[in-house]
């Protein structure tokens, strides 16, 4: 089966925690968002993953967001609660063990929120040794994604992480509380999965396997000739990118903003941009001269409602052998 | 269907106990059908100078150099004190209610559950509530636990 781009909401709250959506009037608006699934993060608890995962509204994949005292970290699909509460920053490497054990996934929320105690617990404060016991990354949370202090931070710190060799998935967490918008309306992560039907499965793997496109709303990514894409490792040398830009999803999204898309540009190891490239609709080739051991990543900037220079996706990393 | 008062208690709380976590053990009997937990504190919120300062504080400390972009410490007033509930039955967690309100009322059976706990079977044993002190920011704070449970009709 092909793969297939899907787009969803990775970090959401209900009633369970302290969020005003029920559990179906959240399932609801992210349906009417487009969303093609979502992961019900409530704080501390997965007590409405039941009723999300039956409602058959949506794909649900259930997961907990550790609301901690020394930073959120949203856990996936763990078989068993493992207890959040005696995580302390020097050995938070031994909680995210527990987690694999038990088949979960773990990712950093919004780790340059203000902290405690103006936000409790949200800055990440967390010293992890070996980052390949973390999956993902929250690089864009809520507010205007490009313009947010705390967001561009998150994107150095990933860089930060993806330089020392680890692989990590860059995510957007909306952190939904409630129907009002903290964010462009169509902003999401998209996941490519296996074609077909959706699953909580499918998810879980694209997100393990770095298959994401953080998204003001376009879709946006890039292969090789061979088919080779973000998540994947190739070989080293001269390489052709296609790189593909579409909003067809986003402009059918209520109250959507308007995209012009007006350039890609391609960063490598230390955040370095390699290349800039402008673009008029339709798909771009490019061949790069890719070295071996690093990563590359595409940004999509352009206009969003007239305004100019807005970062409008970031993409996960291809890396190389 | 008999009340029982398993516990009724006040925990008094001090800037020190902020990110600590405050177990209360209780006994469930035999024939427990349903569990209540009733819970309020006092006071929840700081203002003023005190908590513009700690505000201050907060944002040098998490925003560093980029305190500049973020605006004054008053806009984010009033601080709140968080404490949350989180409860283990002797099996395991039983969820926990990640929430601002300070009173609350929560209920357990085989079937139900208050939103952020697991339904499931109301086991005789030790139990453990347990204060998550997520943010004290005022002088002292007091928390009121009371917890009753229903016993099934032959204790009747």
């Amino acid at each position: 089966m092909l793969e297939q781009w899907f787009a969803c909401e990775l970090h959401c709250h209900t009633v369970h925690s302290d969020g005003d959506f029920t559990v179906e009037s959240l399932l609801k608006t992210a349906r009417e968002r487009k969303l093609d699934g979502i992961c019900l993060t409530d704080h501390n608890t997965q007590s409405g993953v039941p009723e999300a995962q039956k409602a058959g509204i949506l794909p649900v994949l259930g997961g907990m967001e550790w609301t901690t005292y020394f930073g959120h970290m949203p856990v996936l699909d763990c078989r068993h609660d493992v207890d959040w509460r005696d995580a302390l920053p020097d050995t938070i490497d031994e909680k995210l063990r527990q987690v694999h054990e038990n088949g979960g996934i773990c990712g950093v929320a919004h780790p340059f929120q203000i902290g405690t105690p103006i936000c409790t617990g949200g800055h990440w404060d967390y010293k992890v040794q070996d980052w390949s016991l973390v999956e993902y990354i929250e690089i864009w949370s809520e507010g205007s994604p490009f313009l947010n202090t705390a967001n561009r931070r998150a994107i150095k710190l990933w860089e930060s992480i993806l330089d020392k060799g680890y692989r990590l998935t860059p995510t957007l967490g909306r952190d939904w509380h409630r129907p009002t918008n903290n964010m462009y309306p169509a902003a999401c992560t998209y996941l490519l999965c296996d074609g077909g039907k959706l699953t909580p499965e499918k998810m879980k793997i694209a997100i393990r396997n770095g298959r994401t496109v953080v998204s003001a709303g376009p879709l946006f990514y890039f292969e090789t000739e061979t088919g080779a894409t973000v998540g994947d490792t190739i070989a080293a040398g001269d390489t052709e990118l296609i790189i593909h830009t579409n909003t067809d999803r986003a402009d059918t999204v209520p109250q959507a903003n308007g995209y012009n898309p007006q350039a890609v540009r391609i960063f490598t190891n230390g955040g370095k941009m390699l290349s800039e490239i402008p673009i008029d609709g339709g798909d771009l080739r490019i061949t790069l001269p890719l070295e071996a051991a690093h990563w590359y990543r595409a940004e999509l900037w352009g206009e969003i409602d007239g305004k100019p220079d807005c970062q409008l996706a970031v993409t996960a990393p291809i890396y190389t052998e | 269907m008999n009340t029982e008062i398993l516990l009724d208690t006040r925990v008094h709380l001090t800037p020190e106990s902020e990110k600590m976590n405050i177990s209360l053990a209780f006994c469930v009997p035999a024939d427990a059908e349903k569990l209540r937990i009733i819970y309020s504190y006092a006071p929840k919120e700081l203002a003023g100078a005190v908590g513009e300062r700690l505000a201050e504080e907060c944002l040098l400390r998490d925003a560093g150099a980029f305190r500049g972009e973020y605006p004054a410490a008053a806009s984010f007033l009033p601080l709140k004190n968080l404490v949350t509930l989180s409860l283990d039955d002797p099996h395991g967690y039983r969820g926990a209610a990640h929430r601002q309100a300070p009173q609350q009322e929560h209920i357990l059976t085989a079937s139900e559950a208050s939103p952020g706990f697991y339904a499931g079977a109301i086991a005789a044993g030790e139990w453990t509530l347990t204060l998550n002190v997520h943010a004290l920011v005022t002088e002292f704070c007091d928390c009121d636990i009371q917890i009753e449970c229903e016993e099934g009709e032959q204790n009747a």
